[in-house]
């Protein structure tokens, strides 16, 4: 197992948008194979608002179908949250972590989102994206598209909630990248999204997805190396589901080289990090 | 009643959190117990509802009732380690019971 590498005093002290502004960022690569979720985090220390601003940005530019807005998120400061509304958020698994982290991001899929889908697949069509090259005109968005492919997708909440879920995913997916990017961590949690409803005045058609803790990690950000995943070829195939794709040695090489593959958990420190955390904290060591 | 150890949530707490038979927690447990008026097995089984085939659901109230019986025991018995101790035996018997981050 190599060494693990550790975080740079440089990049804990690039807290500024000036200096960050000046650094070069994160590659892509790396923000993938540094991503984890981060379960302790520094509780004094607040996230500042020009990164929630890029977090949010880069959950703005992810893939959406129909350019709908499926994603609904409100940005939460754990200090500004009443301490009953924070009790009762608490689920069993999620005390400490909701104590420690400064920042809370309110995910919620809406399900009203395929609404107005032909007008903007118009504009997508009139900028360039559809051409008749591939069928496309405005013609089949007004008397095809929306009858058949938007409609019942508005009808069936079912169906709504489907969508809007997947693609609120992918949102949440560029967020948690972004966060990597910054030297911050996150972790994704379900929350009794009742306790919240009226006090972040929640419409009745945003359905819950997570609750995304945020802060600067109180563990090393590498949170005890990367998590096993499966042989790649359990998950992944090539023309049929019978014929796995099998990861050839030169690229498997060149992504460790990239460190978007990295040495797989747990770091030999891992147990005496978490115990140290935990005596910090007062949480239960054993 | 019975020793200590001779309860199966005790054991499985010593095997699990790697705890020898003779661990002085377990003195601990024993104050608990007595505050309580439970024993340690029944106090697991008020906290799990046996569901089907060995799993269970939470019991939210009682869990919280729990919570805050640790909660007094640690504030009663002198500090976190104490109230941790009891905290350690529900956790390693399926009961998440996390206390509030010391700030």
């Amino acid at each position: 197992m190599s060494r693990p590498e550790f975080i740079t005093r440089e990049a804990y002290e690039r807290q500024t948008f000036e200096e960050f502004a000046k650094e070069p960022s994160l590659d892509l690569f790396r923000a993938i194979g540094d991503r984890r979720s981060i379960r302790y985090f520094l509780p004094y220390r607040p996230v500042e608002r020009w990164k929630i601003e890029m977090i949010f940005q880069a959950g703005h530019r992810s893939s959406r179908a129909i350019n709908g807005s499926f994603i609904k998120t409100v940005a939460v400061e754990r200090d500004s949250v009443p301490p009953e509304t924070r009790e009762a958020l608490k689920t069993p698994t999620n005390t400490a972590d909701l104590d420690m982290a400064p920042l809370w991001l309110f995910t919620y899929a809406n399900l009203h989102s395929p609404l107005g889908g032909p007008e903007r697949l118009k504009d997508l069509y009139d900028r360039g994206a559809f051409a008749p090259a591939l069928g496309w005109s405005h013609e089949f968005i007004d008397r095809v598209v929306g009858e058949t492919i938007l409609t019942p997708l508005a009808a069936s909440e079912e169906e709504a909630r489907w969508i809007s879920s997947v693609e609120g995913a992918q949102a949440i997916a560029n967020m948690l990248l972004m966060i990597t990017a910054l030297d911050l961590g996150a972790c994704c949690k379900s929350f009794v999204a009742d306790a919240v409803k009226d006090a972040f005045k929640v419409p009745d058609h945003y359905h819950p997805i997570w609750m995304i803790l945020v802060g600067y990690p109180a563990e090393h950000p590498q949170a005890g190396g990367q998590r096993p995943r499966p042989p790649l070829e359990e998950d992944y195939y090539w023309g049929d589901f019978d014929t796995p794709f099998e990861p050839t040695d030169e690229v498997t090489e060149e992504l460790n080289r990239r460190r978007l593959l990295q040495p797989t958990a747990p770091y030999p420190w891992r147990d005496a990090e978490i115990r140290h955390i935990a005596r910090a904290f007062g949480l239960p060591e054993d | 009643m019975s020793s200590l150890v001779d309860y199966e949530t005790v054991q499985r707490w010593l095997r699990s959190a790697r705890f020898a038979a003779n661990d002085p927690r377990l003195g601990l447990l024993d104050e608990f117990c007595t505050l309580t008026g439970q024993n340690p097995d029944q106090m697991i089984t008020e906290c799990l509802k046996l569901v089907q085939d060995g799993q269970f659901r939470l019991r939210g109230l009682t869990r919280r009732r729990y919570v805050e019986r640790i909660e007094e025991f640690e504030q009663a018995r002198g500090g976190r380690a104490q109230g941790n101790v009891i905290r350690s035996f529900f956790i390693h018997n399926g009961v998440p019971i996390q206390p509030p981050i010391l700030s």
